[in-house]
């Protein structure tokens, strides 16, 4: 995340809309492992994330002059890509669900173990999610990170449909909290405020 | 009727909206209100934000040159698909819309090679195709231009002919007379000559080697008649053409001279700019 500042997204988003290769250079080497861990997550395979990684690629590389920068950050938009072409691959037949069958202790909370490979910002930010609620953290960790649908959430955490969602209106409202009220060192608000606006 | 949006911003369906757990009826719902409504983008994007800042923070190293291998993918794609124009549907979570199309590309590595082979060759044959029209093209231009010089030449050619046969059948044509008008001591060597048809009322002067007069003067030519100088009108040199000029028919000339006079000639003849004369 301390690249963040290397590139303006303005650069990037013109190199992406005029179809340049060099704009997926940009982008691997800016958000490259934040979108990998947004499919990792939801696959749980190496060998799966990186072909799904590929063919996300592709279709920002594809489609990047279909990118609105009035409708939103270009992360959102690639993230929106990313998780679209994971979410695809999890709903087919073909997936076998037992691939990432593993309880949701190892799944939901096992982020730690690759944290010593991160970088000190996300280490920061993460500690500040980590504030909160494990039942809140769990509806959001199955649904956005791991792409479950409403049925298997509900069958996993053994909750209705209901109390999922008011949990998840209450989790990301919480987090907006956190995330604006942490004190974060002057390097991770420099980053929020990049992301936020 | 105004909508309530703080109301329907606190009802928590734009956090169950974003996460893909809404009916399809409450989807399009959202995605209407969104457009009409600013703060409800607004909070739309906040939510979309902060939950791109909790990706943001489950972020994985990717596996080595995975990056190298992505950007060699494309490398190889792009010389045969390039990126299209077509827009990418903003999709919601639940949106399927963003169905995988070109999955089997990335999957099958094997046949790269051969893909970036017949991308090359294809991409060759353009090249060539397009060098070879343009030099088509080119040489088209040439062949066109050249033929349009010939055909230039060959009119002249035919003008001149027209010319040299009319002079011909002029100095042929007994009912002509043939007067020299010879240079004064103003023009000594300086030779001109008119062609005098009394029969058939024509005259035809031909300038010969009369030099070319200052730009703010011109000759004019005169006929005496019964000892008096009649106007035959001014002329440019040089003549463009070879040909004789015709100029008006004064009947009962005994002689022609030329003069050089201000630019437009004058009612009477400057005798002390006198260039040539001949006795009929």
């Amino acid at each position: 995340m301390s690249k963040i500042s290397l590139h303006e997204d303005n650069d990037l988003i013109l190199l992406l809309q005029r179809g340049d290769q060099g704009a997926i250079a940009l982008i691997l080497e800016k958000y490259g492992d934040a979108l990998y861990g947004s499919i990792y997550n939801m696959v749980r395979s190496e060998v799966i994330a990186k072909d799904l990684m590929q063919d996300a690629c592709v279709k920002i590389w594809k489609n990047g002059a279909s990118y609105d920068a009035s409708k939103g950050r270009l992360f959102t938009w690639l993230l929106r890509v990313v998780r679209n072409t994971a979410l695809d691959k999890i709903r087919t037949d073909k997936f076998k669900r037992e691939q990432r069958s593993e309880s949701i202790e190892q799944t939901v909370y096992n982020h730690v173990s690759y944290s010593e490979e991160m970088q000190i910002n996300d280490v920061g930010l993460q500690q500040v999610i980590g504030r909160l609620d494990e039942k809140y953290r769990a509806v959001i960790d199955l649904i956005y990170l791991q792409g479950y649908t409403q049925k298997e959430t509900t069958d996993k955490l053994n909750i209705p449909l209901g109390t999922v969602k008011s949990r998840v209106k209450i989790a990301i409202r919480e987090l907006r909290l956190l995330l604006k009220d942490s004190n974060f060192p002057i390097f991770i608000a420099t980053i929020f405020l990049n992301l936020i606006s | 009727m105004i909508m309530d949006t703080q109301k329907y911003i606190a009802s928590g369906i734009l956090e169950n909206y974003v996460l893909g757990l809404v009916s399809e009826g409450e989807r399009q719902e959202v995605m209407s209100y969104a457009q009409q409504y600013p703060e409800i983008q607004q909070e739309l994007t906040a939510i979309e934000n902060v939950l791109g800042l909790y990706t943001q923070a489950q972020a994985r190293p990717m596996p080595k040159d995975l990056d190298a291998q992505i950007l060699k993918h494309i490398e190889q794609l792009s010389s045969t698909t390039p990126p299209s124009k077509q827009p990418l549907p903003t999709a919601s979570r639940e949106d399927d819309t963003l169905k995988p199309t070109t999955p089997k590309d990335s999957k099958d590595g094997s046949d790269g090679w051969l893909k970036g082979l017949l991308g090359l060759l294809a991409f060759l044959s353009l090249g060539a195709a397009a060098f070879f029209y343009q030099q088509t093209d080119e040489l088209k231009e040439d062949l066109t231009q050249k033929n349009q010089q010939l055909l230039n030449q060959q009119l002249a050619c035919d003008n001149t002919k027209k010319e040299l046969e009319n002079q011909l059948s002029i100095l042929r044509n007994h009912a002509f007379r043939s007067i020299l008008l010879e240079g004064t001591d103003k023009a000594p060597g300086v030779f001109a000559a008119i062609y005098y048809n009394e029969a058939d009322n024509m005259t035809y002067f031909d300038v010969r080697n009369m030099p070319k007069p200052t730009a703010d003067k011109q000759y004019q030519l005169w006929a005496i008649v019964d000892g008096a100088p009649v106007d035959m009108g001014v002329f440019n040199l040089p003549i463009d053409s070879v040909d004789f000029v015709e100029v008006p028919y004064i009947a009962n000339a005994q002689a022609f001279a030329v003069t050089l006079e201000i630019k437009g000639g004058n009612p009477t003849p400057n005798l002390e700019e006198l260039y040539v004369y001949g006795d009929t």
